[in-house]
């Protein structure tokens, strides 16, 4: 049982005590390339950045790994194949539709979102889908014990 | 006697599961140890003594097993991608199939004098199994132009040997009802076309869900659907399984795991369903009818692919290396050509010869998958991109 009620809190005032950014990467990246900007943060998910600067996708750490590791397993579907040989950029293997939170909704609604959808790192998104901010599953979980 | 279906379903998979756990022990590869399991329960052995019949109600089980490997292997490239892929790899796969093709049909039918006969085997030539060939690169961990092309070009030719394999059969189809041109435009056009308007609401669908766990039972759904659909409104049920995979891949833009993944779990399923069931109608009489043109497919099939690839190379200009061994590398058949051949039990302009097809493809995908990796591992060896 949590000790915080996080209904009381919304995103708005957790990102004014808690200001995090989150591992952003261009569209065209490689995999090698977002590899080493996850290890560089010590994060789990990236989000791709567009020309104009909005946020258009979701990578997270496991599957950037698979692509990344492909030629160590033994089995390969079709499109595992087609991924292996052709060295994917991090538009084309990101999840266009990805999980993000709104400044003005509680942290209860989004704590929710963060663990159906098994992301440490939530982006906050403005309307034009700017970075805000983001929301740590590991600053909640120390906020609960708190 | 009368027996269940799902008695007799029950009874392939579970021998087959024992049947593969054995051949494990003895370095066997499964898909042998799966038609073995079939054919115990052939008519010439236990099917024939406790009077199993697996035809009749095989037909929708093996149209749906088809519609899912059509779905996963339409979906498992963009456009985008395609374009990619290089010259080499497409006109090898070009090559490859297309010689595999002319080298079967004429060769079949300078022996049979069957033009339909040929014209089936010639196809049927056209796939490949990427599986072994994946295998014996991880084994040696093969890396290098070869390697690339290889991986590209057995995972391309399928797609290629499904399209053709569906216009072979749109072909024979409108042949037998007398109006080719009206029937194939209908089949071919009408397939694409419900492909499209399914795989594009399969993509709208599947940005909609949340909970993951749908995403199965909706592909599933769609699948069923259109193959129900492309019965009852005499379309290309491959083709529109293919458009289906390949315009929801393009509509969803993403790597494909959420409305790929999950039924590409399914693969292994299919694949036990294709060789027992295969397996099961195994005939000795049939098979030794056909011994010769097992022999003739086997040869013409390598030799076929061989001269399609030098000629594809040359014209692509390609590394000496793939010119020279990739035809090595593009030797074993297995699962897709065996699931084709399948479904032409339940054409009835086919019945004079599908069990004679299946039979011969059903031989030769064992000699195939015996003698394949041994093929690729000279090819990556030779090109010296194994690492011994």
């Amino acid at each position: 049982m949590t000790k915080v009620d996080f209904s009381d809190i919304t995103v708005s005032d957790w990102l004014a005590s808690h200001p995090e950014t989150a591992v952003i990467v261009a569209a065209n990246a490689s995999m090698a390339e977002v590899a080493q900007l996850l290890l560089d943060n010590n994060s789990r998910d990236a989000y791709i950045l567009n020309d104009n600067k909005e946020v258009i996708g979701h990578l997270g750490f496991g599957k950037m790994t698979n692509y990344l590791l492909s030629e160590h397993r033994p089995i390969h579907t079709h499109r595992q194949l087609f991924s292996r040989i052709i060295d994917p950029t991090a538009e084309e293997v990101m999840d266009p539709h990805f999980a993000y939170a709104r400044i003005e909704e509680s942290l209860c609604e989004v704590i929710h979102r963060q663990l159906e959808r098994d992301i440490d790192t939530l982006i906050v998104l403005a309307e034009d889908n700017s970075l805000l901010g983001s929301i740590k599953l590991r600053e909640l979980v120390a906020e609960s014990l708190k | 006697m009368q027996h269940s279906p799902l008695l007799m379903l029950g009874l392939l998979l579970v021998s087959a599961l024992l049947m593969s756990l054995l051949a494990s022990r003895f370095n066997i590869p499964r898909i042998a140890a799966y038609a073995v399991a079939g054919m115990l329960w052939s008519e010439d052995l236990l099917g024939g003594v406790l009077g199993l019949d697996m035809t009749e109600w095989s037909q929708a089980l093996t149209q749906i097993a088809l519609a899912i490997i059509a779905y996963t292997i339409g979906g498992s490239i963009t456009i985008e991608q395609l374009r990619r892929l290089g010259k080499t790899i497409t006109f090898c796969t070009i090559g490859e199939s297309l010689g595999a093709v002319i080298a079967v049909v004429f060769m079949v039918y300078f022996y049979q004098q069957n033009w339909v006969l040929a014209l089936v085997l010639g196809v049927l030539a056209a796939t490949t199994a990427p599986a072994a060939t994946v295998a014996v690169i991880h084994q040696y961990r093969s890396k290098g132009p070869l390697t690339t092309s290889l991986l590209g070009v057995v995972a391309l030719d399928d797609i290629l040997g499904l399209i053709l394999f569906s216009l072979m059969m749109v072909l024979i189809t409108g042949l037998d009802l007398g109006d080719a041109v009206i029937t194939s435009g209908v089949e071919i056009f009408g397939g694409v076309g419900l492909g499209v308007v399914i795989g594009f609401l399969l993509a709208f669908f599947g940005k909609k869900v949340r909970n993951q766990s749908f995403l199965l039972p909706m592909v599933l759904s769609a699948l069923f659907l259109s193959q129900g659909l492309a019965e009852w409104w005499h379309i290309s049920p491959l083709l529109t399984a293919i458009t289906i995979g390949f315009s929801a891949r393009s509509v969803y833009q993403s790597g494909g795991e959420h409305l790929f993944a999950p039924v590409e779990y399914l693969e292994e399923l299919v694949f036990i369903i294709f060789f027992t069931l295969a397996g099961a109608h195994f005939k000795l009489s049939v098979f030794l009818q056909g011994v010769d043109l097992v022999i003739i497919y086997v040869f013409a099939r390598v030799i076929g692919k061989m001269v399609g690839i030098r000629i594809a190379a040359k014209l692509s200009q390609a590394p000496e290396t793939v010119a020279r061994y990739l035809g090595f590398g593009v030797v074993p058949q297995a699962g897709i050509a065996i699931g084709l051949a399948l479904s032409l039990l339940h054409r009835p302009e086919l019945q004079d010869i599908a069990l004679l097809v299946l039979n011969v493809i059903l031989a030769s995908t064992l000699i195939y998958e015996t003698l394949g990796p041994f093929a690729t591992r000279y090819a990556i060896v030779k090109a010296g991109e194994a690492r011994l």
